[in-house]
């Protein structure tokens, strides 16, 4: 109420109301509300992609299939020396049979007789992870192969890419299609603005004209309805951010409950909730901007 | 003790046209000279309002020239034009005072919309409010307002600012014939300030109120001016009849 008194001067004692039509707050809430909402889901996919990306991108996995455990760990062992030592390798780890019998149980199941000889129906491969100094793509990895192949006929390499990359267009799609509905959101507040000053023009029409008459500029004409957008733009501003961000706080609660995948990983870094609240920012600039420009555009017509 | 008069308004050729119809105004051709008072004359329909409109600024003329303080206001630029609009007052012939303002507050809004503090403003409104004897009806919306106090109310509204030209379309419309007088007198007042008053009126009585004053009479949207007088403000022109 204060602020309303503050923001109202004596000049705007000349537009009988308050408010430029009643439910202007309401759908500003609603539309800060969605567009945080949007805005948040569009940052933690971007956050986990990139942070993804970035570490998964230079790793490579590089298997042995072997069927002779002696000659499979004797190839391993091999392998990891010469990869070792090479420039763009940054770390290299082999996986004891152990642990890629763990991997692969899933699949495989717990059956014990796995892997332990060269009776087994399904050989386990040796698996090497390596960490690269830079992104792993195909020319690097033929390269590799290329020289390891007299160490070992049977070796294979995969970047994590192959696998990762179908998912990180998906979200890639998922942040665009995001970015266009802020943007959808962003045009239908601004047209609701426009339709609700527009009409209180209509209510206000003698009263401009008088104003008008005695020499009122455009600008103070425009202020009074700035005036009052930007009161229920502060209104629907922090309305729909503050249910925004309690919205969010349940979500992100809910999905740190969930203990893996990488659903799991997704969380609203820091700068994200920044720029959230740059968003009731934004859309009170927008709604006060299109007020101003649809008064002075009616105001032109009129000498 | 008078400068040489000075020309506050010159037309020459002005015509004006709504829409797509004849002319309202056609070929008008005259000079308005500092603190003088006109009155214009001339049957309904005449074209006296829309003259008027010419005169503050509401309209712009279909063609001709229109020079007010020396300047072109036909190819002024929009922008300017508030600035010229607070240099002139307005009686409307239906008042059109705001109803969601008191007495006050309608009196005060020229000087708010000039941005005159509001410490600086309550003055002059109260003693405007004493002088059109409506000090206690201050804080009274229009509506509760009788129409002769409406009319006084409209008439300091025009006159708050000190504008040098002031324009009344029928100011005594709707008044009797005392209030009329009355209020002729409040114009003559404001004229012996330095305002030049404009008064459209269909009541030729009223012309031999107001001493000195000259008439300008319109007839089908042409000023008929057989004599030319009121071209010449030394001429004091009343009506004999
Ligand atoms: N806004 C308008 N649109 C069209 N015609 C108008 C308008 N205002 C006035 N007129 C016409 O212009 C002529 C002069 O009208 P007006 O200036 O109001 O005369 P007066 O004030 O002397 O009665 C009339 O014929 C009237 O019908
Ligand atoms: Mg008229």
């Amino acid at each position: 109420m204060a602020l309303k008194e503050t923001l109202a001067n004596d000049q705007s004692k000349a537009l009988s109301d308050g408010r430029i039509a009643g439910p202007m707050p309401w759908v500003i809430a609603i539309m800060v509300f969605l567009t945080i909402l949007a805005g948040a889901a569009g940052i933690a996919m971007f956050d986990s992609a990139s942070q993804n990306n970035e570490q998964l991108a230079r790793k490579m996995t590089v298997q042995i299939l072997e069927e002779d455990p002696i000659a499979r760990q004797t190839q391993r062992q091999q392998v990891r020396d010469y990869l070792q030592n090479l420039p763009q390798v940054e770390s290299v780890r082999a996986l004891s049979d152990e642990e890629v019998a763990e991997l692969l149980e899933p699949w495989l199941g717990t059956n014990s007789n796995i892997g332990d000889s060269a009776s087994n129906l399904i050989p386990l491969p040796a698996i090497i992870d390596v960490e690269l100094k830079q992104v792993a793509n195909k020319a690097l990895t033929d390269t590799l192969l290329r020289e390891l192949r007299p160490i070992s006929s049977s070796v294979r390499a995969d970047t994590q890419e192959s696998w990762v990359a179908p998912l990180y267009d998906v979200m890639q799609s998922l942040i665009i299609l995001i970015l266009g509905l802020v943007i959808l959101l962003a045009a239908a507040t601004a047209a609701t603005v426009v339709l609700a000053v527009r009409s209180a023009l209509d209510t206000h029409r003698s009263t401009l004209d008088i104003m008008h008459l005695m020499g009122s500029t455009d600008s103070q004409i425009s202020r009074l309805f700035q005036r009052r957008v930007a009161v229920d733009a502060i209104f629907g501003g922090t309305v729909g951010f503050a249910i925004g961000c309690i919205t969010i706080w349940l979500l992100s609660m809910q999905i740190s409950g969930l203990s893996s995948g990488i659903v799991g990983q997704i969380s609203m870094p820091c700068y994200g909730w920044i720029i959230l609240a740059l968003i009731p920012l934004m859309m009170g600039f927008l709604s006060i901007y299109m007020a101003r420009w649809t008064v002075q555009r009616a105001m032109k017509k009129i000498l | 003790m008078h400068a040489p008069m000075q020309t506050v308004v010159d037309f020459e050729n002005v015509g004006l046209r709504y829409g797509a119809g004849a002319e309202a105004l056609t070929d008008l051709s005259f000079k308005l000279f500092a603190g003088s008072f006109y009155f214009l004359t001339g049957a309904s329909g005449a074209g006296k309002t829309s003259l008027l409109k010419l005169l503050y600024l509401a309209h712009r003329p279909s063609r001709g020239m229109i020079k007010m303080f020396g300047e072109d206001i036909v190819t002024m630029p929009r922008n300017r034009l508030p600035g010229f609009r607070r240099r002139i007052g307005v009686v409307f012939q239906d008042f059109r005072l705001l109803n969601h303002l008191s007495a006050f507050d309608n009196i005060a809004l020229p000087l708010r919309i000039s941005g005159i503090e509001e410490k600086d403003l309550e003055g002059p409104v109260n003693e405007l409010l004493s002088w059109i004897g409506l000090a206690d009806r201050a804080s009274a919306r229009p509506t509760t307002l009788s129409g002769g106090e409406q009319q006084r109310v409209a008439i300091a509204r025009a006159v708050i600012g000190r504008p040098e030209i002031l324009v009344a379309d029928e100011p005594t419309g709707n008044v009797d014939p005392e209030m009329a007088i009355k209020l002729l007198q409040l114009f003559a007042g404001l004229n012996k300030l330095g305002t030049t008053v404009i008064v459209a009126t269909h009541d030729i009585h009223l012309l031999r109120e107001i001493e000195g004053a000259q008439m300008m009479r319109l007839k089908d949207g042409q000023l008929s001016d057989p004599t030319g007088a009121f071209k010449n403000p030394a001429t004091p022109l009343i009506l004999n009849k």
